[in-house]
Order: C-alpha cells, then structure tokens, then sequence
C-alpha cells in the first residue's frame, strides 16, 4: 500500500482504521510534530505545532479510537478501534467540520474513520500558519517561502483548529508606590466603603499601586477589624485562642499515648519547627523562643481545625505572620485567616492543587500555547514542578523581605483572582528561552525550576503578572474557561436571570473582583459591590 | 563532543523516600556536596540532586530525587517514581514509628514501579541518625538481614549524614546492585550481547560486608 499522501504534498487523509500509531516528539528539535503511521507501515509527514495544540488533538482522537502507549517507547501510542459505541460521541462538540450537521451525519454512518480524519487533517494548515514571517502574521507568505504549504485557499473545506486565543500585545506595567492609609478606604467591617472611588483610583494609577497596601497585617487577614465593628473586644479573641492552647497543653503523656493523631501532629510539628527560616534571626539559634512560639501557635491551630491538622507548608505560612506581629495570639487568628484562602492546598484530597495546575495550564495556553506544549511534548504538560509555587504562594522562592511584600499583595486580591496563578504563567514565560530549543527533558525541566528558587527579582514578575493580567482582560475573545480562572467571568446563580452569553461579552473593567480580603469571619467580599 | 560525553555515560535516578524528618536531605546534602546543616528546610514536593561518579574508570550519574515525606503530598510525588532505576528508603534510628513505615514505603515504590523484567527496582535500607547513640532497632544486625530479605531490600546499612558515616559506601552498593541489574537485563533481551562487566566483585549478600 502507498502512503494515502494526496497530491498536494502538504495535505493527507488517512481513514483512522488505518491509523497505527502515532509518535509524538521528543529531545532537542525544539519543536512538537507528530508522526502518524499508517497500519501499512507508512510515516505520513509529520504534523508540527508550533503553537501548541497536540494535546487537542489527540484528546480530539481518543474520542474516537484507543491511543495506548506502548510499552517499550512512552513516545510511541498504538491506535485501537474503540467499540462501536464511542463512535456515537457528539460531533458538534468537536467543531471541526463547517459542512452542514446533516450532511456530515449522513457521511459519518457511512464512513466514519474517513470522515473524522479528514478533519483532523486540516490542522495541516497550522503548520502553514507557523511558517508565515513572524513580523508579518496577516500577509501571504514572503517570496522565501516557496517551499512551504500552499495556502488554506488552494485547499478548501481545510480549516485551522484552534488551539488559542490571538491576544494583542503585552502591556508595559509600571507599578507605584505603596497605597498607605488603605484603612481610610474600610468601613467598620472592613468592606469597601465607596468602591466607585476605589475603582476610579485604581484607573488612575493604572492598577499599579496593589503592592504593600497593608501595613497593618491583622486589619489584612481581618480579625481585629471584625473586633473593632463588634461588642466583642480582643480579649475574646485571646481567651479563644488560650482555651484552645490549654487543650493541648494539658494532655498527659498518657494520654497521647492513645491519641495517635495528637501525637502525629505534634511529632510532624516538632520536625517542621526546627526546619523553618532557621536563617531569620527571630528563629535562629537554639532555644529561640521563636521556635516555641512556632510551634505554640501550630499546635494550637490543629485544634481549631483538628480534621486538617498540621501538614507540611504551615510553618512557612506562619513564620512570616510571627515575624510581622511579634504576638502569638495575633499571628493565631492572622494565620486562620490566611489558612481560609489556602487550606484546600493543604487538603487530603488535593484536589484544589490539582485543580490549581489545571488552570495554570489554561492560562498558559492563551498566554504561551508554544511554550505549554514545549512543556507537554516533554511529560511535563500536567506543570507538576510548579507544585510548590502554589502550595505556600513562593514562600520557598523569594528571600523572607520579599515574601512580606508579595503576600500582601496576593492578599488584597488585586487585580484578580488567581493572581498566584498569572505569576506562575509569568515566571514560566520568563524561562521560554531557557526551554524551547533546549534538550530538557522532564527532570532538568523540574532541576531548572527547582533551581529558580532566590533569583527571580520579585518586581519583575508581579509586573509580568499584572502585564498577563491586563493582555488577558483586554482580549475580546478570551475563552470563558479562562476568564473564570482570572475571575472576568463568574457563572450565575441558579436563580440569576443573566444569561451567561451577555455577561460573558461584556467588558469587564479589570477591577472586577477585587474587592478585598476574605477572611474567617468577614462580610463575603462579593457582596462589598452592592 | 561534549554533547555525546553527556550522552553516553550512564545515568541512574535515585529515588531517596521515607518519613518526614529522617534526614532524606542531609543524606543527599552529605553525599553529594559534602555539607551537613541542622537549617535544611522541610521539603516541598521534590527536590533533585546530581552526583557524578567514577566507576571503573567510567562516569557514572546519579540523579537524586528527595522526595517530601509526607504522604499527603504522596499522589503529586509519586510522578517522579517512574523512571527511577534503584531507591533508598530512610528511617530514623531514634524514632520507632519511621522503622514501622518502611514496609508501607516499600509497597507503595513497588506498587508504583517495576522493571520491564517484573522485578521491583534495587533498593537499599538506610537507618539513619546513628550517631545518635539510641538505635535500639539496629543493634541486632542478623534481624535486620533477614527483615531486608523479607521485604526485599538488597542490603541495609547505618548511616550519619551527620557525621559521614557510610552514606557513599550505601551508594556504591546500590550502584553496583543497579548495574547488575541492568546486565542482567540486557543478557535477557538479547542473549547474544556480550556485556562487558562493569565490576568484577559481584554484589554483597548484605551491608554487613561493609561494616566497619
């Protein structure tokens, strides 16, 4: 059998039970292309993304046949028909075919594997896309490139995949000085007390100015401010947090004996201790009363939430909070409420980590898809290195100053949710030179990443992050997906009469969802905009 | 050149797992640049290290992969398993309920990852923290065999990352376990390979060989 190469050399189709494997790239050619084998023995051209889109493609794929990964070459995936079932998945979910439905259904029940690869043989236009000039994306190919494809035109019912979203240009950001005096901006409860002003403000200055907004870390994660707007005073909170702290304090040995999670933690916690910013002098040295400190107020955190306990990260959350405040029973109730941000991280399911990299990964796929898929042709696509990132926002990243200042950052929510993940996008963009074209593979890939740690320059990357940000928000076509991850679009409530169409299309000012600090006990921020 | 220097020594990763707090970092720290810190911070997620050997007048590399102790974080770590060639499993002497967790450990490496031949991959025990002076579980060195027997470890060995006590030796010994390992395989899959061998001695029954 001869290859199925139809006569333009650019093009081919392959019924899919033809299809025997399928081989995706690997090493330093610094570009993804797939190789498709006919079950004659044929390689058809490769198929390159330049821009990303292999994982569409065959995620697109499996819907209709078992790709399985051979066993002697994790390159290499092996093509199976599924059962005859699979085949009934929908087709206009795929959106690759503009042909009418009707049309398309009449030709699928006669000839499905034919039909479904003669569409997924049109992202042979992407590789045509990838060869234009980049300095000339709209205009036709240049004299120089006589040997590249012949045009979408030449080829009808040919059409792009889309695999991204055309965002314009990075904005340049320039961040300004540190708002002082944010309490002016609260009423009692800690709400915003005029959000238009906070709006127009925030225009004015351009969105730059989110950083060190807080010099009072308690008015932040806002428990004192809960105490100021109630009758209750703060000797509540501190008799709170010493009725929790004598729980503890007072079990015997023989009783922990048989209280193996008590015991757990405490032995988690005694190893954690000894092993946190040992460089800050407020826990360096033995017998700091830091560390008792430290370890005080983790224990008694583990009796306000017994479920969760202690896990490994809370102790670099903590130290900060201790350094700021110089108080137990402060940096307490401050680390509850930075706990109520984070501690789904620290959950047994881990599911909002994961759920943390699936969306960094949609966020990369508009802000880089060549870099993502760089990442994916190495087995290192599902961003797992990024894992610590997330965990306890960079703590382990940034020198200790740093970290004060990015905290309050993430804390003021502002410009967006999610701003943690932008960062993530950013310094990962930052590294693009360092990976694509390299011969990274999935452990220097992480080594590199493991080996950022104390040299990124912070203002560098919170700029990126807002410059993602802006680049993202200004984008007309940003898919829904992504803007729930940044927050420009939150699904309605059941009872809401808003369709979401035109709240989707709606543009939406990037302030949107800023509104302030959730905390243990406060108002929820989305009702501040009322 | 330099390229396909890189290219052709061998390269083995190493996985280094077990409780938090055992001293799977000082281990690594120690070994491969020769420091000992009581300031390691607990490690988040995985962490890497490589150390270049020579053996037998060729390069041999070892890629160290620290991984977190605690199991919550087990399901983003264990992607780091799959192409792990030998393994340490670390327990600390002082701390009984660390010896306790070894067998889970190793179940979970061997549940997680297998050798093309079936076999699980070459892994060795280290009790570590024995220059502390308390280690109770260790003293009888004839139980220790045959627990590593049992549970299918290839040897056992006391170290101190502290004070440098037998944490190359423990290398070498599973380096040398690695490669028979590889021979082995290579003879399986194509008989008529002769491989040269890379080191005469063949490997100890246990880490008593290598006691002091």
């Amino acid at each position: 059998m001869s290859p199925p190469l139809f006569p333009g050399q650019w093009s081919f189709s392959l019924p899919l039970s033809e299809l025997y494997s399928l081989r995706r790239s690997r090493f330093s050619l610094g570009r993804n292309f797939l190789v498709f084998t006919s079950r004659g023995g044929h390689p058809l051209p490769p198929l390159h993304f330049h821009r990303g889109g292999t994982r569409e493609l065959l995620r697109a794929l499996q819907r209709y046949i078992i790709l399985a990964p051979s066993p002697v070459d994790g390159r290499l995936f092996l093509a199976y028909p599924h059962d005859s079932g699979a085949l009934s998945q929908s087709f206009d979910e795929l959106h690759l075919f503009d042909d009418g439905s009707s049309d398309l259904v009449s030709r699928f029940i006669q000839d499905p594997y034919a039909t479904t690869f003669g569409g997924f043989s049109k992202v042979t236009n992407f590789f045509r896309g990838a060869l234009r000039p980049p300095d000339s994306p709209f205009h036709p190919r240049g004299p120089q490139d006589h040997h590249g494809p012949p045009s979408a035109d030449e080829e009808p019912g040919f059409e792009l995949i889309t695999c991204g979203v055309e965002l314009g240009p990075k904005p340049d950001v320039t961040r300004g000085q540190p708002l002082d005096k944010w309490d002016e901006f609260l009423d009692p409860e800690g709400r915003v007390k005029d959000p238009q002003r906070i709006k127009e403000l925030s225009l004015i200055i351009s969105l730059a100015c989110y950083g060190s907004l807080i010099k009072d870390w308690d008015c932040c994660l806002n428990w004192s401010q809960f105490i100021s707007s109630t009758p209750l005073c703060f000797s509540f909170f501190r008799d709170e947090y010493f009725r929790m702290k004598v729980q503890w304090k007072s079990v015997s040995e023989e009783q922990e004996m048989r209280n193996s999670l008590l015991r757990g933690y405490r032995s988690l916690i005694e190893r954690d201790v000894s092993r946190t910013d040992r460089h800050n002098t407020f826990f360096s040295g033995n017998d700091n009363p830091g560390l008792t400190l430290l370890n005080d107020v983790l224990m008694t955190y583990c009796m306000f939430n017994f479920d969760l306990g202690y896990v490994q990260g809370m102790s670099d959350l903590l130290a900060p909070l201790l350094f700021v405040t110089q108080n137990e029973v402060e940096s307490f109730w401050c680390l509850t409420g930075f706990m109520e941000m984070v501690h789904q991280n620290f959950e047994e399911s881990q599911e909002a980590m994961k759920q943390q990299l699936l969306q960094l990964s949609l966020l990369m796929k508009a802000l880089d898809p060549e870099l993502l898929d760089y990442l994916d042709s190495q087995d290192s696509g599902s961003l797992c290195f990024c894992f610590r990132w997330l965990l306890i926002w960079f703590k382990r990243e940034f020198s200790f100053e740093d970290i004060l200042s990015l905290w309050e950052v993430l804390w003021t929510r502002l410009p967006c949710e999610n701003f943690h993940l932008l960062m993530a996008a950013s310094i990962l963009e930052s590294q693009r030179g360092e990976f694509i074209g390299s011969d990274h593979d999935f452990n220097t890939i992480l080594k590199h990443i493991n080996e950022l740690t104390m040299k990124l320059d912070l203002q560098t990357v919170l700029r990126g992050a807002e410059a993602n940000y802006l680049q993202l928000a200004y984008c007309k076509e940003l898919p829904v997906k992504v803007q729930e991850v940044i927050g420009l679009y939150v699904p309605p409530s059941p009872d809401d009469e808003t369709s979401p169409e035109s709240e989707s299309h709606e543009t939406q000012l990037p302030l949107t969802g800023c509104f302030l600090f959730v905390t243990p006990f406060s108002v929820n921020p989305r009702h501040c905009r009322a | 050149m330099i390229m396909m220097w890189f290219c052709l020594c061998p390269l083995f990763q190493v996985l280094v797992i077990g409780d938090l707090g055992v001293g799977k970092t000082s281990i690594i720290k120690r070994y491969v640049h020769q420091t000992y810190s009581t300031n390691y911070r607990a490690t988040i997620g995985v962490d890497f290290a490589l150390k270049v050997l020579n053996w037998d007048s060729e390069t041999v590399r070892l890629q160290l992969w620290d991984i977190a102790g605690q199991e919550r974080f087990g399901n983003m770590t264990r992607v780091y398993y799959r192409e792990a060639m030998g393994a340490f499993i670390v327990f600390d002497v002082t701390r009984p309920t660390t010896f306790e967790a070894i067998t889970k450990w190793k179940e979970d490496l061997d549940s997680k990852l297998m050798l093309t031949n079936r076999e699980s991959i070459a892994t060795v025990l280290l009790a570590n923290k024995c220059d502390q002076g308390r280690e109770v579980l260790t003293n009888n060195g004839v139980k220790m065999d045959q627990f590593c027997k049992d549970n299918g470890f290839v040897g056992w060995f006391k170290t101190s990352a502290k004070e440098n006590t037998n944490i190359s030796e423990a290398a070498n010994f599973l380096v040398k376990h690695i490669m028979a390992t590889e021979n082995d395989f290579l003879k399986s899959v194509v008989p008529d390979t002769i491989s040269p061998k890379l080191n005469d001695s063949q490997p100890g029954t246990c880490s008593a060989c290598y006691k002091s």
